[in-house]
C-alpha cells in the first residue's frame, strides 16, 4: 500500500519537474494545447458531462512553474475556451444566467491560482533556508578538522572535505570517485566493519563507531575512529554512508608507549620482588647449611686425627642434625607463605583459557610478524585449574616463544598451539615456537632456577611454570622439533580422570 | 701453623648461635684456640686484644655491623686481621670491607679447608704485625732516652750533614758534636749510620702507616 503511496507520489513529482523544467514558451505552448483540448473534449461530451474542473490541471501546472500573474493569464484563457465551447454546446440558455456562470468559474480559477501560488512561495522559501542550511554544511564539512567522507552503496567517495584527504596525505580532490573499501588495511577488523556496514542495509542496523586502519598515500597507515550514519534521500531509502573519521594514530601511539611502560614496571617490579624473596631465602638456609658444613667438618677432622672424644663427636653430630630440621623448617616457613593465597581450582576449559590470550596477545604479536596458529581439539573433557595460575604459565610459555624468534626471518615466524585429548585422562597443549631451538647444555638447565639464555633474564619462569603445572598434578616439558624451533608441552589431569583417582 | 696455634686466639664474632657454636668446633677440632661472642658490643667490652689471634667476623648483625666493627678496631688502632663471613653473597659490603683493610671475606656456607688456610694466613700476618709493634716500642723507648740536643744532632745525621756542617748550624762546636753523635749511637743501641738511618727510616713508615690507617 505505502509502496503504491510512494509510486503515485513520485510520478507527479516527477511531471511537476518535467514541466517547470521547460522555457516559458512551451510551458505557454503546452498549456494552450491543454485547455483547447480540454475544450473541445467539453465541446464533444456536450451538456451532459461538466469538465470544467479539468482546467485546473493547467492552470495549476502553470501557476506552480511560472508564478501568479502567469497562472491568472492561464485562468483567463480557460474561462475564454469554457465560454466558445459553452456559447456553441449552450443552445439558449438565458444570457444573465450564462454570465453569472462565467464569472463563478472564473472566480474559482482564481482563487485556486491564487491558493498555488502562495504554496508556492512557502515552498521556495523553505528551498532558500535549505540552500542556506546547505551552504553551511558545506561551510561546516570544509573547516572541521575532522575527516568528513560521504560513499554511495559500492563505496565510491562522493565528498571528502579537506581534513580527510590531509589525514590520508592526499591533495585535495584526490580522494573522489575512489573506493573507499580499497584504502582499509589487510585488517581483519576492517574486513568486519565493511561487512558489518553491508550488512546493515538489511537490517534496521544501527549505525555504531568502529576502529580501523586506512592505508595512507605514502603506503603507511592511520588508525582511525569512524562515526557513521546512513546517508537516505527524501523518500528514506538508504543511498549511501556519512562517515566522521577522526585520527587516532598519535593517540594510539602515546596509548602504546604507556602500556608498555606500565608492563616493564610490572615486570620490575615482580623481579625485584622475586630477587629480594630469593635473596632472603639464601641468606636465611645459609646460616643452618654453614653450621651443618662446620660441625661435619669437625667431626672428620677429629675422628681422622684419633684424638676424640665420642661424646663431644656425638653432641656436634646431634647439633648438625638439629640444623638440618631447621633449613627444612624455614623451607616449610616459605611454603606456608606462598600458600597464602590459596588456589582456587574450577573445572575450566584450556582452550578457552588459550583462546583468550591469543585475543589478549594478538595485536603485540601481529606487531611482531608473528602469525599465532591455534589447532584446538573440540570436546576437550574440563581440567580442575586455578585459571589465573595456569594463565600465567601459558603467558610465559607464549611469551617465551615470542621472544625465542627474534632472529627469525620475519615471514616464518610462526607460534603454534595444539591442544589434544592425551591417553583419555589427560589434556596436553603444545607451544611450539620456529625459533632457534635448544641446544643440549640449555635444556639439561631449561628449568633449574636462575638459569636463563636472556640477558636480562632470572632464570625463575620456567622454574615456576613447572612448578605451578606439577602443583596441579601435570607436568611441563620440552623438546626440539627436527624442523627447527622447540616446543613445550603441559600435560593436566582431566576432571574425570582426577576424580576416579580420589 | 699449629706451633703457633697453641698461643694465638681466633675470635668470631657473629649473631647466629648455631653458626657460632659449629665455627667453634670446627676451629677447635683443628687445635685452635676460640672465643666467640655474640655481638660486637660484647667483643669490644671484653677483649684486651693483648693476645696474637685473629678475627672472624660477620658482616651482617643487628645493633653494631661487622662493617661499622671494623671502623672502630680500626679507630682504636687495633690491627688484628679480620676475616669477614657474608651470609649471602654481599659482595659490594665485602669489597668495602676488604677496602677498609679486611684480609679477606668468606662466603657461608664454606669449605674448611679455604677457612683453615684464611685463618692460617690471618695469624701468619698477626705474628708479623706484632713483631713490627714490639720493634717499634723498642725504637721508642730508646728515642725516649735522648735529649733535644741528641734529638737534633740525630736528625742532621740521618739528613746526611757532616760533623762541621752540624756544629755550625746548631752554633756548637765539632768536639760537642761528635760526643752528642756517640751518645746517640749507644743510646739506639746501632753500630752504624746506616743502621740508625734503617731505624728512623723504619719508624717514619710506621707512623706514616698509622696516620693514613694503612
Amino acid at each position: 500500500m505505502s509502496n503504491n503511496k510512494r509510486h503515485l507520489a513520485t510520478m507527479i513529482h516527477n511531471i511537476i519537474s518535467h514541466f517547470a523544467g521547460r522555457s516559458l514558451p512551451s510551458r505557454v505552448a503546452y498549456t494552450f494545447a491543454a485547455l483547447v483540448v480540454i475544450g473541445a473534449l467539453d465541446f464533444v461530451t456536450g451538456d451532459e458531462i461538466d469538465l470544467e474542473v479539468l482546467y485546473l490541471v493547467p492552470i495549476a501546472l502553470m501557476t506552480w512553474a511560472s508564478g501568479r500573474n502567469a497562472g491568472l493569464i492561464t485562468a483567463l484563457a480557460a474561462s475564454g475556451i469554457w465560454w466558445i465551447t459553452d456559447r456553441y454546446i449552450g443552445h439558449d440558455t438565458f444570457p444573465f444566467y450564462f454570465l453569472w456562470s462565467w464569472i463563478s468559474i472564473i472566480t474559482t480559477f482564481s482563487i485556486v491560482v491564487i491558493i498555488i501560488a502562495k504554496l508556492k512561495e512557502a515552498q521556495s522559501k523553505t528551498q532558500t533556508a535549505l540552500h542556506r542550511s546547505e551552504g553551511r554544511y558545506q561551510t561546516l564539512v570544509t573547516a572541521v578538522p575532522y575527516g568528513i567522507y560521504e560513499t554511495d552503496l559500492s563505496g565510491k567517495i562522493t565528498l571528502a572535505n579537506p581534513a580527510f584527504h590531509r589525514i590520508l596525505r592526499y591533495s585535495e580532490g584526490e580522494l573522489y570517485g575512489k573506493r573507499i573499501f580499497d584504502f582499509l588495511s589487510a585488517d581483519t577488523g576492517s574486513e568486519l566493519a565493511t561487512n558489518d556496514l553491508l550488512h546493515g542495509l538489511d537490517s534496521q542496523f544501527n549505525s555504531t563507531p568502529y576502529f580501523t586502519k586506512l592505508k595512507k598515500k605514502d603506503g603507511t597507515l592511520a588508525d582511525i575512529q569512524v562515526d557513521w550514519v546512513y546517508k537516505r534521500n527524501e523518500l528514506g531509502a538508504v543511498t549511501g554512508f556519512i562517515s566522521v573519521v577522526t585520527d587516532i594514530t598519535q593517540r594510539k601511539h602515546a596509548e602504546d608507549i604507556a602500556r608498555r611502560q606500565r608492563e616493564k614496571l610490572e615486570l620490575t617490579s615482580r623481579l625485584i620482588a622475586a630477587s629480594e624473596i630469593a635473596s632472603t631465602l639464601a641468606h636465611e638456609l645459609n646460616q643452618p647449611l654453614a653450621a651443618i658444613a662446620n660441625y661435619n667438618s669437625g667431626c672428620v677432622r677429629r675422628l681422622r686425627s684419633g684424638k676424640w672424644d665420642p661424646d663431644d663427636v656425638l653432641g656436634a653430630m646431634e647439633k648438625s642434625g638439629a640444623q638440618a630440621e631447621r633449613a627444612g623448617e624455614i623451607i616449610r616457613r616459605l611454603r606456608e607463605l606462598v600458600r597464602k593465597g590459596e588456589p582456587n581450582r574450577t573445572p575450566s576449559s584450556l582452550n578457552d583459557i588459550i583462546l583468550e590470550l591469543s585475543s589478549m596477545l594478538k595485536i603485540e604479536i601481529e606487531k611482531e610478524d608473528i602469525k599465532l596458529i591455534l589447532d584446538l581439539a573440540a570436546d576437550l573433557p574440563y581440567v580442575l585449574i586455578d585459571r589465573v595460575l595456569i594463565q600465567q604459565v601459558f603467558l610465559n610459555l607464549l611469551k617465551n616463544a615470542r621472544e625465542a624468534m627474534e632472529q627469525t626471518v620475519p615471514g616464518l615466524r610462526k607460534i603454534i598451539v595444539l591442544s589434544a585429548l592425551n591417553g583419555g585422562n589427560a589434556v596436553e597443549v603444545s607451544v611450539r615456537d620456529h625459533g632457534q631451538g635448544l641446544t643440549e647444555e640449555v635444556r639439561e638447565n631449561l628449568f633449574s632456577p636462575f638459569f636463563s639464555t636472556k640477558p636480562q633474564g632470572m632464570g625463575i619462569g620456567l622454574n615456576i611454570c613447572r612448578s605451578i603445572i606439577e602443583f596441579h598434578g601435570g607436568r611441563l616439558w620440552a623438546a626440539g622439533h627436527p624442523e627447527g624451533g622447540s616446543t613445550f608441552t603441559v600435560s593436566l589431569p582431566s576432571v574425570n580422570h582426577e576424580h576416579a583417582s580420589i | 701453623m699449629n706451633m703457633q696455634a697453641s698461643e694465638q686466639t681466633i675470635y668470631v664474632v657473629d649473631d647466629d648461635e648455631a653458626f657460632r657454636d659449629s665455627l667453634q668446633w670446627l676451629l677447635e677440632s683443628n687445635d685452635f684456640q676460640v672465643k666467640v661472642f655474640s655481638c660486637a658490643k660484647d667483643f669490644l667490652e671484653s677483649c684486651s686484644f693483648e693476645k696474637p689471634g685473629c678475627l672472624v667476623i660477620d658482616i651482617r648483625m643487628p645493633e653494631m655491623t661487622g662493617l661499622e666493627l671494623q671502623q672502630t678496631l680500626n679507630k682504636k688502632g687495633i690491627r688484628t686481621p679480620v676475616i669477614f663471613v657474608t651470609g649471602h653473597g654481599d659482595i659490594p659490603m665485602a669489597v668495602s670491607a676488604v677496602k677498609n683493610g679486611a684480609l679477606d671475606f668468606i662466603e657461608k656456607p664454606f669449605n674448611e679447608t679455604v677457612m683453615l688456610e684464611l685463618i692460617g694466613n690471618a695469624l701468619v700476618l698477626d705474628a708479623k704485625l706484632r713483631e713490627a709493634g714490639e720493634q717499634r716500642a723498642a725504637i721508642y723507648s730508646r728515642l725516649a732516652k735522648l735529649t733535644a740536643r741528641e734529638l737534633e744532632v740525630m736528625d742532621c745525621v740521618v739528613a746526611g750533614k757532616p760533623n762541621k756542617l752540624i756544629a755550625n748550624q746548631l752554633g756548637i762546636a765539632v768536639k760537642t758534636v761528635e760526643a752528642h753523635r756517640s751518645k746517640v749511637m749507644d743510646k739506639m743501641k746501632v753500630n752504624s749510620v746506616a743502621e740508625l738511618v734503617q731505624l728512623v727510616a723504619d719508624k717514619r713508615l710506621e707512623d706514616f702507616k698509622d696516620e693514613n690507617q694503612l
